[in-house]
Parts: structure tokens; C-alpha cells; sequence
């Protein structure tokens, strides 16, 4: 009888130690799961020509994450097309990924591969499954895949989404050709070479003229930059240029309505200068009370335009802004276009 | 706690009294993380900014608080990248301005650095540390009154 009293005592233990246990433990383990939002991806548009497929996306969701991490710049961490066989066009890709507010990014992608043979027939889009950057020093955090958004085609093979401007524009300094450039509704990227006026670290200032309205390039990047170096010793320079703020529907506009312009190049200063260059404004730092004694490797580090060093400390903020101005346009050299070149 | 002890990291940064000095050994690629490309050096002795280009540019405006120009710098002698931003347009807000690298396939190789006015005028400008130069490589930057790194505006990235 003693022994029946235990066990259902023992019993009772366990079963309560159950009703209550579980719960909490299944709550404690819901607290450690990370969110995971929702998205909606759009393909806004897609098409191909011979060697190259261009689509634009729209990823709607709520992305954000905790303080600790920066938010993302992009929700997308992959994209793969697929031919009828079910095999990856591998191939050259462009994209920029770009929020537009209210929880909404558009994705532009350009995949270019012989299409002759294979047709894109699947986009498959990689929601999530990104590496989240901490605020500060710190380890990088994750957010997990959301989910593969798949797009089946078939895609526009029939629209003109490139074009090929022939000639060379020049003046005293400059010259320029265009060797392509690629069309979606939202981005018109731009392939092009200058004729630089020497081998330096010159900055391209350009625009686009789209019917009636001129529209600032937005980035521009030197493709390949870390696999071919040696484009560095050349004054021939080429360079991706990509539009999208105010950028209008090409399909809307008309033969001749859109021109590549380059507004002007300007020599970048460094974060260090050379000998000749510190002379020139070593009259104006000594005016500071400013060293000026050229390091070891031959070069002066400009710490008072990069708020780094002793220096800082020395100016307040008016004598600092007047000094940065002072060196860039002493030290600045710019080669004015515009060149001009049609390209549709 | 950490966000104010970075902060006072910079501003004894920017207080210290000793001139930045140049290093004795060379660097090259990853050998250079963390290091400033205006005082370290390639194996030809040339400081790593002496051999660095602007391999990519862009510019956004950030909400109200001014334009910021982005760019992600390549040293060709050092093998190396760093990201430096610069106030392109300004307002009477325009507070802080940050700029940050990361290699995107070791993100925990990752450098800040901002400067702080009140406001920052137009032109100023800060760039980070190192990071290898043989990897693909993320720069962003940013631009605001309310705090050194954000309200963060995801535009400003780039990787290539």
C-alpha cells in the first residue's frame, strides 16, 4: 500500500514537473529562434538578346535587425538562371541593389552568357541568408534564408535592350568611347573608355541626357580592376557607369533620345601626397603652425582632411574646413568636357 | 557601454600628441589589414596611398542630412582596399560621417572610421584601415546628426 502511495507521488512529481516544464521549456526555445520576416518578390521585368539577360526586381519585407548590426543593403544573397535542361547559365553578372524606402529594394541584374544556344527559361532569387555587420568592432551576426523565389519564363527575346555607339569623341585633354550599353527600365549601365591625361587616379564626373531631362550617373566602377592591375599604368581607362535615380523608361523614349555625356575628370588627392605636391601648400601650413616633414617613404599623410593624427587637435573647425579647401583646389586638376555621345 | 567606449577610442585618436610615424615593414594584401595606407608602406618604400586609386564612386543623399561620396580605394603596391567617404553637400545637421570596409568573404575582417563637427563642412573627409586587397571587398559610408553611425543608409554600399 506504502509502495502504490509512492509511485502514484512519483507519478504525480513527473506529471506535474510535465504540465508545467514543457511550456516554458517550448517558450525558452521559441525566445532563441531568430525571426525570420516575410518577403514579396516581384519580377518587375525581364528580357535577352544574344549575349546577355537583364531583369529588374522589387523585394518588399520588413528587414530589419537588431541594434547591434547595421542594417542589410541588400535581402538578396543569390541569383541563378536556368536553361530548359535545368543547368546554371554561369556568366559575367552586374547588379545594384538598391532600397527605394518603405521596405521596398530593387534588385538590377545583368547575366551576360551566349544565349544563342541556351534559353533562360527560370530566375531563381535567394531571399535572406545574409552576413549582418556589427555597429562596432564586434562578430558579424546572420540572417537566415527567408525563403527561393522562383520566376518561370518565357522572357522578351523580341526588345533592342543594348546598344553599340561607334566613334570617339575628344578635346585638348580628353577622348572618349563608348563601347555599350545596357538597358532596364529602372538602370542604364554604361561601358566606357577615356583616354585619360595620364596614368593617375582621375575621378569621371558623367550624365546621361534622356529626352529632355539630364540625369547624373549615380556610381561608376573600374571592372577587373584587381584581376588585370596593369590597367593602372595605362592613361586608357575603362569604366562602368550605372543611372537609376530619375532615370527614365527607355522604352518610352525615342531614336536619338539618349546621350552619354562626360561632364569632366578631376585628379583625386591621395591620403598621403609627394614632395612636389606638399610644397605647394607648405607656405599655407606653416601659416598653421603645421609640420611638414615628409616621412620616410617620400610621402606627407594629409591627417587634417582625414581627422586623423595630431593635427586635428591643433585647428578648430573653421581653420580645418579653410585648410581642406585650400589644399583641394591647390592640389586639384580638372579636365572639363562635356563629351558627348549618342547612344539610342 | 561599447558605443561610448569607441567613441572616446576616436577622440584619443584624434587628441594624441604623437605625429603618426612610418612603419618599418612593408605589407601586402592581408598583411595589411588594419593598417593606414598613408603610413604603411609597399616593399618599394612608397606608402600604400601613394599606389591607391578610386576603384569605385557614388554618391547618395542621405535623408536631410546632406550628400555623402562614397569610395572604395585600391592600393595597387600594397594590394589592399579601404573605404573613405566625403561630405559632398552639407546642412546646418550634418553631424558625423563614417566610412567602412569589410572583405566580404571574411566579413570579421572589418574597419570604421568617422569624424565628428558641428557641422561637418563640405570636403571633409575620413577613411578606415586596410583590409586585403585580393578579395572581394564592401565599402560604405555614411552621414548624419544624430549619431557616428547611422541613421544608416544601405544605399552607400558597394561591392566589387
Amino acid at each position: 500500500m506504502k509502495k502504490s502511495k509512492l509511485l502514484l507521488l512519483v507519478l504525480g512529481i513527473i506529471l506535474l514537473t510535465l504540465v508545467v516544464a514543457v511550456p516554458v521549456i517550448a517558450r525558452a526555445k521559441n525566445q532563441t529562434e531568430i525571426q525570420t520576416p516575410e518577403a514579396q518578390v516581384s519580377l518587375a521585368w525581364a528580357a535577352y538578346d544574344a549575349d546577355h539577360l537583364a531583369f529588374d526586381l522589387i523585394i518588399k519585407g520588413d528587414f530589419s535587425v537588431s541594434e547591434e548590426y547595421l542594417p542589410i543593403h541588400c535581402p538578396v544573397s543569390k541569383v541563378q538562371v536556368f536553361d530548359a535542361a535545368g543547368n546554371i547559365l554561369a556568366g559575367t553578372t552586374t547588379k545594384s541593389c538598391r532600397p527605394l524606402g518603405d521596405d521596398t529594394y530593387a534588385l538590377t541584374q545583368f547575366l551576360y552568357s551566349d544565349f544563342r544556344e541556351n534559353t533562360p527559361v527560370q530566375i531563381e532569387v535567394y531571399v535572406g541568408d545574409i552576413v549582418l555587420s556589427p555597429v562596432g568592432y564586434g562578430e558579424v551576426g546572420h540572417l537566415p534564408l527567408i525563403d527561393v523565389y522562383n520566376f518561370e519564363g518565357p522572357f522578351d527575346h523580341s526588345m533592342q535592350i543594348s546598344a553599340f555607339p561607334e566613334g570617339r569623341v575628344e578635346n585638348d585633354s580628353l577622348s572618349l568611347v563608348v563601347e555599350r550599353v545596357d538597358f532596364t527600365p529602372s538602370l542604364v549601365k554604361v561601358d566606357a573608355c577615356i583616354n585619360l591625361p595620364d596614368a593617375g587616379d582621375w575621378i569621371p564626373s558623367a550624365s546621361l541626357i534622356m529626352g529632355d531631362e539630364q540625369v547624373q550617373i549615380d556610381e561608376w566602377f573600374i571592372p577587373n580592376f584587381r584581376e588585370d592591375p596593369q590597367i593602372f599604368e595605362r592613361s586608357e581607362r575603362c569604366y562602368t557607369f550605372l543611372a537609376h535615380q530619375g532615370v527614365k523608361d527607355f522604352r518610352e523614349l525615342g531614336e536619338g533620345d539618349i546621350s552619354f555625356v562626360l561632364d569632366e575628370v578631376a585628379m583625386n588627392i591621395a591620403e598621403s601626397i609627394d614632395s612636389e605636391d606638399l610644397e605647394k601648400i607648405k607656405p599655407e601650413l606653416e601659416k598653421y603652425n603645421l609640420p611638414v616633414e615628409i616621412d620616410d617613404s617620400g610621402s606627407f599623410p594629409l591627417s587634417f582632411i582625414y581627422g586623423r593624427g595630431a593635427v586635428v587637435a591643433t585647428l578648430d573647425e573653421t581653420e580645418q574646413a579653410q585648410l581642406v579647401n585650400f589644399i583641394r583646389e591647390t592640389l586639384s586638376d580638372v579636365r572639363s568636357g562635356p563629351l558627348v555621345i549618342d547612344i539610342r | 557601454m561599447r558605443k561610448v567606449s569607441s567613441f572616446l577610442i576616436v577622440v584619443l585618436l584624434s587628441v594624441s600628441l604623437s605625429i603618426p610615424t612610418k612603419s618599418v615593414s612593408a605589407c601586402s594584401g592581408t598583411g595589411c589589414r588594419g593598417d593606414d595606407p598613408a603610413i604603411e608602406t609597399d616593399d618599394d618604400g612608397f606608402a600604400c596611398s601613394a599606389t591607391g586609386y578610386t576603384v569605385y564612386g557614388g554618391s547618395s543623399v542621405s535623408g536631410e542630412y546632406g550628400t555623402v561620396y562614397n569610395e572604395l580605394r585600391y592600393s595597387r603596391g600594397c594590394e589592399s582596399n579601404w573605404s573613405r567617404a566625403t561630405v559632398w553637400a552639407n546642412n546646418f545637421k550634418t553631424k558625423y560621417l563614417y566610412a567602412r570596409v569589410l572583405e566580404v568573404p571574411n566579413p570579421n575582417w572589418a574597419y570604421y572610421y568617422y569624424v565628428q563637427g558641428n557641422p561637418l563642412s563640405v570636403g571633409h573627409s575620413c577613411y578606415t584601415d586596410m583590409v586585403s586587397g585580393t578579395v572581394t571587398t564592401r565599402s560604405f559610408s555614411g552621414i548624419s546628426n544624430e549619431a557616428w553611425w547611422g541613421p544608416y543608409d544601405p544605399s552607400h554600399a558597394y561591392e566589387g
